[in-house]
């Protein structure tokens, strides 16, 4: 089987989006957000009539959307990976408002089933209960009106995102307390103890994620160096560590290969961080680049920091490294280049004299990214750089066309009558480029015998 | 634009599923035990019971 590092790296082309990931992930979110209901079958207390139970359903699943709120907010690659950030961001927005109908639906169908339950509004009459349930309700019509109405009302960005974050934990935690109080369809304290351990565990992972690695992140500031026009319509970022004592002891550290969310021009709050690969040495981790294609958005927006201006970075993530001392094909193309840089530049520094090749894959010889890069990594190793031009221009005397399954299957057999000692059939392939490059290389290599062990990959997509 | 049509559509199939749920499981938990109108001694936190006169 490949060894696919399945994070994102690079945020630059618009991804094609798997459908089927897409329902898998909706079936997934919808089997959380009904999971009350059959755990509420279990020790049923006795039904209350057909509307009071709708009216607590709605309640119930409503509270559990507002848990996956949490989830949905907290960056983690693992909730947005196979959907995209940004959809998750858009659905977590439509969630509330849908969350928000439901959970006021379970009250105003009580009311009009029995005016009696109007008693409960009362507030110092009122159990105490009742006296959670509306507190949630409250603090909820505050959490939606601030955020429909938070620019007509002038709120900076950073107020709103931290009074969403606590009025959120109040809705939460009040409803929660209203839920285990009432204590019907509830009743038995494993209920009542999943309930709170889910809630505390979504409410954990929202504060972990959106106040305190912010907070840590304000002291670890990167400065912008230099910002540098690549060919390609690349643009290299180099960034320094203001502190390099701000990440502790052991300092900021990454592997060759590996991504990190950066956030420009805006607070450490923001949600709204971005995924690049690192494309510097990772034995220099405390000045690192990023050399970022600009497409429009926020790598429009990136590529026009200026030297001096703060960066907040966090990670590093992913699983796409360096293997252990073997010799390496590398494979990229256009901007996918970047993690194979920092694996490239990494190995120089560590002083490696085993043969690596590298197989390039750009339109023509002015849109090869970090070519002077490339070219000054061959003087310092063993370092063998085939450059396939899809449209060269006139003078090319390199390879013309794609890496492709024929390109790969001709640079095999061509290794085979050459010096054993630097065949490409033993070697570790590490590609990363657009989804056609990349299957195409892996079917090829597999017909030529290669073992999927010896292939690493990551997908050059767009979260 | 197409990312938000999507989103759009997903929120709507979540709410049918939701809203299908809810209901499902309301006239479902009628039906499971004994209803609370139809005991001698309901419990005590059954609060307002919404009981239909039956035939």
């Amino acid at each position: 089987m490949t060894a696919t590092a399945t994070r994102p790296i690079l945020s630059t082309r618009p991804r094609a989006r798997s459908p089927l990931a897409f329902v898998l992930w909706l079936a997934a979110y919808a089997t959380f957000v009904i999971l009350p209901l059959p755990l509420g079958l279990i020790n049923l207390d006795p039904g209350r009539g057909f509307w009071t139970n709708l009216s607590v359903a709605l309640g119930f699943v409503g509270l559990s959307m507002f848990g996956l709120q949490f989830l949905m907010a907290a960056r983690s690659s693992v909730v947005s990976h196979p959907i995209g950030m940004d959809i998750v961001l858009r659905f977590h927005r439509q969630m509330a408002y849908l969350a928000t109908v439901l959970v006021f639906a379970h009250p105003i169908i009580l009311f009009l089933l029995d005016p009696r339950y109007l008693d409960l509004l009362g507030i110092f009459t009122a159990p105490l209960r009742a006296k959670f349930a509306v507190t949630a309700c409250v603090a909820l019509l505050l959490v939606i009106g601030l955020s429909v109405f938070r620019q007509r009302l002038r709120m900076r960005y950073n107020t709103w995102q931290l009074t969403h974050a606590v009025l959120a934990l109040v809705v939460v935690i009040t409803a929660l307390v209203h839920v285990v109080l009432v204590g019907y369809y509830v009743r038995e304290a494993w209920e009542q103890a999943l309930w709170i351990a889910l809630s505390a565990a979504f409410i954990a992972l929202g504060v972990w994620v959106r106040i305190v690695k912010p907070l840590l992140r304000r002291h670890r500031r990167w400065t912008v160096e230099s910002v540098v026009a690549e060919a390609g319509g690349a643009t290299t970022i180099r960034l320094h560590l203001e502190n390099p004592g701000a990440y502790g002891r052991r300092g900021f550290r990454f592997q060759a290969g590996q991504f990190a969310w950066i956030q420009a021009r805006r607070s450490p709050f923001a949600l709204t961080y971005h995924p690049f690969s690192f494309s510097s040495s990772a034995e220099h981790p405390d000045r690192v680049t990023f050399t970022i294609k600009q497409y429009a958005g926020f790598t429009r927006s990136i590529v026009d920091v200026q030297p001096g201006e703060t960066v907040y970075i966090d990670g590093p993530f992913g699983a796409f490294v360096l293997p252990n001392g073997k010799p390496l094909v590398l494979v990229g193309a256009g901007v996918g280049v970047t993690p194979l840089l920092s694996m490239l530049e990494t190995l120089a520094d560590q002083g490696c004299t085993l043969p690596m090749t590298l197989w390039l894959g750009n339109k023509d010889q002015a849109s090869i990214t970090c070519g002077e890069q490339i070219a000054s990594l061959q003087a310092r190793m063993d370092l063998d750089v085939v450059h396939v031009l899809s449209h060269p221009r006139a003078g090319w005397n390199g390879v013309t066309g794609h890496i492709d399954e024929s390109f790969v299957r001709d640079r095999m057999a061509e290794s085979l009558s050459g010096d054993p000692a630097r065949s490409l059939g033993e070697r570790d392939y590490l590609i990363c480029g657009p989804a056609s490059m990349m299957d195409a290389v892996e079917r090829a290599l597999a017909a030529t015998g290669v073992h999927p062990s010896q292939i690493r990959s990551e997908r050059f997509e767009m979260v | 634009m197409r990312i938000e049509k999507a989103v759009v559509w997903a929120s709507f199939a979540v709410a049918v599923v939701v809203i299908g749920a809810c209901i499902s499981w309301a006239l479902l938990v009628q039906v499971m035990v004994t209803p609370a109108c139809d005991m001698m001694n309901p419990p005590a936190n059954a609060g307002y019971l919404d009981c239909q006169p039956s035939g």
